[in-house]
């Protein structure tokens, strides 16, 4: 609540006539550990493990949301593990609208009332003799108000 | 209680999570720039608790519609040759920057045009790119273990309108069209831009039946550059049958963003009947 309310005493501070609007990035999209051979697969709608992406401040606006999405992940020396995203690994929730599923290869529009969350899944695929370490990659959402 | 604040509070009170989340808020909603000063700014406010590496780019785009009414912006890197661009001679400073824990930045934006630029409307899309620093991703890597994380990063577009010299702008509205099905009244509003510049405005849309007794209405934001052809949805519940209005009003009232910088138009006006059986 404190952190709100100097959010709050900031915005408050900028100058006149200046509305702002925020996408942020809220929850990582985190596999933890899979198992060689064996696809792994995080729902959307996963409540701890889905990537999860805020858009606040505006009342209601129209807005474009684009993913640049990896196919690959990197590991250690140069080692690669492929990773998916499906027509439903994404989400799209307000206060108005239910978890929403749609395809995050192709950008998506909505109107976001007030705010709005983006949730993310995605199926990482190791082979039988996935080389062991962490494998990590760069996730980039677009939000463009119209 | 004025819009800006209206929306200032929905933030607050609907965002706390954000508090702690990387990525930056981005004031205002857009930005423009008139040829006498050349200049304008941004600013930026780091909410998290991490410092966060900031970009500040420029691309090309406006809103379109599809055939169903879908609105979306496509942004280019450059715009295509006849397209009234400013994305070439736009500058923005400083161009990449990190924001610590709880701290603002200004970022000024310059413009260069070239000589004779003839008077009219340029545009572009400021694209602001934030990047938290990288998490680690749990396990240890001598373990054997195969552990698997993907950080995030996010791009905020906002508009950017440069004007020179004495500009108009208006609208003309096509009969809107309305259908009714699944408890929704879905209308369009073919519209197509008048005068030098693009019409920044506000879309009410209400349905009433028979008596003028409201059935539902939205209000959204509007840009229109040349054409545009919405889709709205309204949620209306269960109609009886009878007969009902959906009543379409344009018009450049827009609260978000400074007087001055909406150009003022006559408000258009039209209305579609539809039947319920």
């Amino acid at each position: 609540m404190t952190r709100t309310l100097l959010l709050g005493l900031a915005l408050l501070a900028l100058p006149r006539a200046l509305p702002a609007q925020s996408v942020t990035g809220i929850r990582n999209l985190t596999f933890g550990t899979v198992i060689p051979g064996v696809p792994t697969t995080v729902l959307q709608n996963d409540a701890v493990r889905s990537g999860q992406f805020r858009i606040a401040g505006v009342i209601v606006r129209n807005v474009t949301i684009g993913f640049t999405l990896p196919t690959v992940m990197n590991g250690p020396l140069g080692a690669t593990m492929p990773i998916t995203f499906l027509n439903n690994s994404a989400g799209f929730t307000t206060v108005f609208q239910g978890n929403t599923p749609f395809n995050p290869n192709t950008p998506y529009n909505e109107t976001v009332w007030f705010n709005a969350t983006i949730t993310l899944g995605g199926r990482v695929n190791p082979t039988p003799t996935q080389r062991s370490g962490n494998y990590t990659a760069n996730i980039v959402m677009t939000v463009i108000f119209l | 209680m004025k819009r800006t604040n209206r929306m200032l509070a929905a933030l607050l009170a609907l965002t706390p999570a954000a508090a702690v989340a990387q990525g930056v808020i981005v004031a205002p909603h857009a930005v423009f720039i008139d040829h006498a000063t050349r200049s304008g700014s941004i600013t930026l406010y780091n909410p998290g608790e991490n410092p966060v590496e900031v970009t500040v780019s420029f691309g090309f785009g406006y809103p379109t519609t599809d055939s169903a009414g879908s609105m979306s912006v496509e942004v280019a890197d450059s715009a295509p040759a006849n397209e009234p661009a400013a994305t070439a001679w736009l500058q923005a400073f400083p161009r990449r920057v990190t924001i610590g824990q709880q701290e603002r930045q200004t970022i000024r934006l310059l413009a260069s045009p070239p000589a004779g630029l003839p008077d009219g409307e340029y545009w572009a899309r400021l694209i602001v790119g934030a990047k938290g620093g990288q998490v680690p991703v749990a396990g240890t890597p001598d373990s054997g273990a195969i552990t698997v994380g993907l950080t995030l990063e996010v791009r905020t577009v906002i508009a950017v309108v440069y004007r020179k010299g004495s500009l108009s702008t208006g609208l003309t509205l096509a009969a809107p069209s309305a259908t009714y099905a699944n408890d929704t009244v879905a209308v369009r509003i073919p519209m197509t831009r008048t005068g030098t510049a693009a019409y920044v405005g506000t879309a009410r849309v209400r349905v009433v039946d028979a008596k003028g007794a409201l059935k539902g209405e939205d209000e959204r934001a509007l840009g229109v550059y040349y054409t545009l052809d919405p889709r709205v949805d309204i949620p209306v519940g269960p109609l009886a049958p009878g007969t009902y209005k959906v009543v379409v009003t344009l018009s450049t009232d827009r609260g978000d963003l400074p007087p001055k910088a909406v150009l003022p138009a006559l408000p258009a006006r039209d209305s579609v009947e539809f039947t319920v059986r």
